[in-house]
């Protein structure tokens, strides 16, 4: 199997939040801003080509976030990134950047509302689940953003007595880690970030 | 014509007493007598304003509303910029005094809410002067305006998203002596639209069959979360009101169309559903925060 190019798309949601209202505005607030800062991320990831796509958020310079905001950009792109689901688009993975103190409970209650699981960067660099997870998965969630790579029966040695594997591809099946399907690797998403996939690219 | 007397307090509370006089002459004219109003809070006066825009819809022109020139609480209604919002709604002798003095206690003077813009506009403005009010007159800490400019954008939202018809937004504080003792701030949204009954009458009136009426929709969507939207992302807002005035040990309530319902704190002794009240159209929610106390919250 050939490797996937992985393409790396950065959205400042603020400016989108700007656009969309007014200049001045600098709170992602009501389902129709929600929804038109929804729709402008959906119309550029429609322009995107290749295998896998990790989306950025940038959520900096955000100062209020309600839950209708939240629910409209988080929560609805990451059960459908695509407006129309088109055979042939990248895969996408969404990387939540600059979560601070207004974003991380909007977010975590639609998450959880919507069974939904995704992870965020803080303003500190570091990363963490935010929603709807169990412990097991944020164990080898953890382990997995520490390590910034994992084979399954490496985990499995440092977890040991778990079913590592599954909880690993449960976790990509969330969007919450990258499995390489060429190499069954296992990757946090902040390395995909960080340019540390040798296929990456930033568009 | 048909004369109403606007109590000398008009408050949530007594806005029920106006609407049961209106109720008396559903087809006539009508004439607000508030010459004895004295005190008005913004629950009253977006209920007063509420209460005409019904009479002017029923009877085709705005019905009048007579005050007292230059007593006190005119100064305060324009400072609250009701002679802007009452324009179209009542037709006034009264001349709005032409020098007004700004308050501290408001926190937000009567704002019209028509799109989600203006609900951003309403965020937006609030966040210095909410600052200073949370944090000074409520003891609540610097942090509290975000969740509080989440709950107000969410309140406002409830307009846009369910009434159908414009709305307004008002905030102030006062210092309930006897009743609490404490500070409160005082914040109301109010619309003239469909009201929660017809909102979420196509889509869930059928599974409470003959219990359907006001009470049982308000209990729908404030106690069960439901919309009329079919997405399980929606119903979240008054959820998370709740939520955020139950941490401040607040109260919230709704009153739609005949019925209010309520989360009633243990300083508070409104009941917490109450129905067969006089007809009030749209609907509307307030929002009462105390100043904190020594160990809460």
């Amino acid at each position: 199997m050939s490797e996937p190019r992985v393409t790396r798309l950065s959205i400042p949601v603020g400016f989108l939040v700007r656009q969309s209202v007014v200049p001045s505005a600098s709170s992602l607030v009501t389902r129709p801003t929600g929804r038109a800062v929804r729709r402008e991320i959906q119309r550029c990831l429609a322009q995107e080509r290749g295998n896998v796509l990790l989306l950025e958020l940038d959520f900096a310079g955000i100062s209020v976030m309600d839950f209708s905001g939240a629910d409209e950009v988080v929560a609805k792109l990451l059960l459908q990134p695509y407006e129309e689901p088109v055979p042939g688009r990248p895969t996408v993975l969404i990387l939540l950047k600059g979560i601070g103190d207004p974003h991380r409970e909007p977010i975590e209650a639609v998450l959880h509302r919507r069974g939904l699981l995704a992870v965020g960067e803080g303003e500190d660099g570091r990363c963490g689940l935010l929603g709807d997870f169990t412990a097991e998965e944020e164990e080898v969630w953890s382990l997995l953003e520490a390590e910034g790579e994992l084979e399954a029966s490496r985990a499995a040695d440092l977890l040991p007595g778990r079913d590592v594997g599954s909880v690993l591809d449960r976790l990509a099946g969330k969007g919450a880690a990258f499995r390489e399907p060429w190499s069954g690797i296992y990757r946090a998403l902040r390395t995909l970030v960080e340019g540390g996939h040798p296929a990456s690219r930033e568009t | 014509m048909q004369i109403v007397t606007v109590p000398s307090r008009l408050d949530s509370a007594s806005l029920d007493q106006l609407l049961r006089d209106l109720a008396q002459f559903p087809g006539e004219k009508i004439l607000f007598d508030a010459r004895s109003l004295r005190w008005v809070d913004p629950a009253g006066i977006l209920g007063l304003l509420a209460a005409g825009t019904m009479v002017r819809d029923r009877q085709g022109v705005p019905p009048r509303l007579q005050m007292v020139e230059g007593a006190e609480v005119t100064g305060y209604l324009a400072r609250m910029n009701f002679f802007e919002a009452a324009q179209g709604v009542f037709e006034m002798d009264v001349r709005p005094p032409r020098r007004v003095w700004q308050s501290s206690e408001v926190l937000l003077a009567i704002t019209p809410i028509h799109t989600n813009t203006d609900v951003h506009g309403v965020v937006d403005q609030v966040q210095e002067q909410a600052g200073v009010i949370l944090t000074r007159k409520l003891g609540y800490p610097a942090t509290a305006v975000i969740p509080f400019s989440v709950v107000l954008s969410e309140v406002c939202q409830n307009i846009v998203e369910h009434a159908g018809a414009p709305g307004w937004v008002a905030a102030q504080v006062y210092h309930w002596t006897k009743r609490l003792g404490r500070d409160v701030l005082v914040l109301s949204v109010a619309d003239v639209g469909q009201g929660f009954r017809e909102s979420l009458a196509n889509t869930h009136a059928p599974r409470f069959g003959a219990r359907w009426g006001d009470a049982a929709a308000l209990e729908a969507a404030f106690i069960h979360g439901l919309t009329r939207f079919p997405d399980s992302g929606r119903g979240q807002g008054i959820q998370q009101i709740r939520k955020q005035v139950r941490k401040w040990d607040g109260a919230v309530s709704i009153r739609s169309g005949t019925a209010r319902i309520a989360d009633v704190p243990s300083w508070d002794d409104t009941p917490p559903l109450e129905d067969h009240l006089p007809f009030l159209p749209g609907a509307q929610i307030l929002l009462l925060l105390p100043a904190r106390v020594a160990n809460h919250v």
